[in-house]
């Protein structure tokens, strides 16, 4: 079953991605530019590898197992809402009602659901049953998938061939209708001779008065070649040989009305011969040889023109033959979607990983010593610090252009701080009177000891900021007491003065 | 140390000599310098110039016609400041 779910889902997916390809070629058509063009392309050969893979599935048996899988969604749809409506019940505090579950069990529901489920109880009974029915008819079925057995396309040149040569037999081994045939063969050789350039030509009067060349050395041939077709059109009553087919009788036929004018001692004109000079073509037709395309046939005749006719036959149906050709296009089509198809990125990824991982030492070490040489080229910087007093003469400008030479803009608050501390640089270099230039890590060094310094003196300062503040407090005190001190001694002196006064008055 | 200097403007400035340092792109020795106007203005500025030595042992600055090592001269003053506020 869970063999037939997977077949199941896998053909879900397939129907839901044909559909969107289906939406994405539908927003394609119409255009024409080379982008979509391709793009319609792939999808349309995904279509074409989706469609393939629905033709697997059989369709008797997908309509039952479809059925069956709508019937259980539903069906666990009405038992999840029943199962929810029994756990709300559970926690309710409300009031109850018992209720005959779809089994015929009493529940206690909450009154306010109890409508709702016997509704859905009844709704499962009768799911339960048709549930049961499709769940039959599916019980025995194993897979919704074909049994295809996958037909190995083998191509023709990997299919062994036996050759069977022609028997070598001599011109006297031939038979007569064959000695006929061969010489008139010969004849036209000598005909097709004349066609070729730079050679000395005889003169040929034709029966009707047209003149016609062939070359001079070949004459005394000519001669006796068609001497001896006349003493063989002589000889036995002509039979049709075993080889010849349909298609070389009624050629023979216009041959041997030909050659029965040569025998006669006269020559046709060059339309008559014409059938004559295209024999070798009409025997190439007569092989089946035909083409699909002018280059093929071409190709074909220069590099196999030479070779013996059975080989010409077995070349022609591996490599040119309407087969051929089919198979070559399929086998470059099926390329080209590869290509297509081919999670291109995944396999960059691969590429540079492996170009990455078998980068040679040598070069590694090449990279990191580039990378030396710019970090190094970054914090180079040298330079050096003089201690010098600038004598400049009094009462003199120098004249300067401002905007060239400024650096930046700075407050006069700050400019004062940097005046300070290079003041101080300047009095520390002075203290190492053996020196002049101080190099930049001197400077740095200075520098740091100045900062440090600053930070004792804060320290310090920071101190003596405490006592003065303890000190304060404590000041505040001494007062305060002095104060009342002098202000008792008042009261005391005043109150002895007034008892005293009073002594003396009294 | 300050002294008086007049720029392309023809105008008045007061210059004070903060350091001189000296880059190997260069020769002459470098003088970094601060300038500001005579009035209460709070604005000021840094400048770099060449120092110069006349015959009669009084030194004398002019700028640096050169970009490279006016780049440079800049940027050891960046340096210089920068470990200043480190």
């Amino acid at each position: 079953m869970n063999m037939l779910a997977e077949e199941y889902n896998n053909y879900l997916e397939l129907i839901s991605t044909k559909e969107k390809l289906n939406t994405e070629l539908l927003n394609l058509s119409g255009k024409k530019d080379p982008d979509s063009v391709k793009k319609i392309n792939v999808l349309g050969a995904k279509l074409g590898d989706i469609n393939n893979e629905l033709s697997k599935y059989d369709n008797n048996l997908l309509d039952k197992v479809d059925a069956y899988f709508k019937e259980k969604k539903e069906f666990d749809r009405i038992c999840k809402e029943i199962k929810a409506i029994e756990d709300l019940s559970k926690k309710s505090i409300g009031q109850k009602e018992v209720v005959n579950s779809a089994e015929g069990r009493k529940k206690k529901i909450d009154k306010e659901l109890s409508y709702e489920y016997t509704l859905l109880a009844e709704h499962k009974r009768k799911l339960r049953t048709t549930f049961e029915k499709k769940y039959r008819e599916i019980k025995d079925i194993s897979s919704i998938v074909k049994n295809i057995k996958v037909e190995e396309n083998k191509p023709s040149v990997s299919q062994e061939h036996t050759y069977i040569l022609p028997k070598i037999t001599t011109y006297d081994d031939l038979s007569n209708e064959d000695k006929i045939e061969e010489t008139k063969e010969r004849l036209e050789r000598i005909f097709a001779t004349s066609l070729l350039p730079n050679q000395g030509k005889k003169m040929i009067v034709t029966y009707d008065g047209q003149k016609r060349t062939i070359p001079r050395k070949y004459q005394g041939y000519f001669n006796e070649t068609l001497k001896e077709l006349r003493l063989l059109q002589k000889g036995p009553q002509k039979v049709v040989s075993k080889h010849e087919t349909l298609n070389e009788v009624s050629i023979q036929t216009v041959l041997n009305k030909n050659t029965s004018n040569i025998a006669n001692g006269i020559v046709g004109n060059e339309s008559m011969y014409s059938d004559v000079f295209d024999f070798n073509k009409n025997n190439k037709q007569n092989n089946n040889f035909t083409f699909t395309t002018p280059e093929d046939k071409q190709i074909f005749n220069e590099l196999f023109g030479n070779c013996p006719p059975s080989k010409q036959e077995e070349i022609y149906k591996i490599l040119f033959s309407e087969e051929a050709i089919a198979r070559r296009d399929k086998l470059i089509s099926d390329l080209n979607r590869q290509i297509e198809l081919e999670p291109t990125f995944k396999q960059t990824i691969n590429i540079a990983k492996t170009f990455i991982t078998s980068v040679p030492q040598k070069i590694k070490n090449k990279i990191s010593n580039i990378g030396k040489k710019v970090k190094s080229k970054t914090e180079e910087l040298k330079y050096e610090i003089i201690n010098k007093t600038v004598n400049l003469k009094e009462n003199t400008c120098q004249k300067i252009s401002e905007g060239k030479s400024k650096i930046c803009d700075i407050s006069k608050e700050n400019l004062r701080n940097i005046q300070y501390v290079f003041d101080d640089i300047k009095r520390e270099m002075e203290e190492r009177k053996n020196k002049r230039k101080f190099s930049k890590d001197e400077l740095f060094e200075i520098i740091e000891k100045l900062l440090e310094e600053n930070e004792n003196k804060d320290r310090e300062i920071g101190i003596y900021k405490a006592k003065i503040k303890e000190l304060e407090k404590n000041s505040r005190g001494y007062i305060a007491t002095g104060i009342l001190t002098i202000i008792g001694v008042i009261a005391l002196a005043t109150v002895i003065f007034i008892i005293v006064s009073n002594i003396v008055a009294g | 140390m300050e002294f008086n200097v007049i720029n392309e403007d023809s105008n008045f400035k007061l210059g004070k000599i903060i350091s001189v340092f000296k880059i190997p792109e260069s020769e002459k020795d470098i003088v970094l310098f601060s300038l500001e106007d005579f009035d209460d203005n709070d604005g000021a500025s840094l400048q770099v110039a060449y120092l110069n030595t006349d015959n009669n042992g009084y030194d004398y600055i002019t700028e640096i016609e050169n970009e490279k090592i006016l780049k440079k001269a800049m940027k050891v003053v960046k340096d210089m400041i920068g470990a200043i506020n480190k």
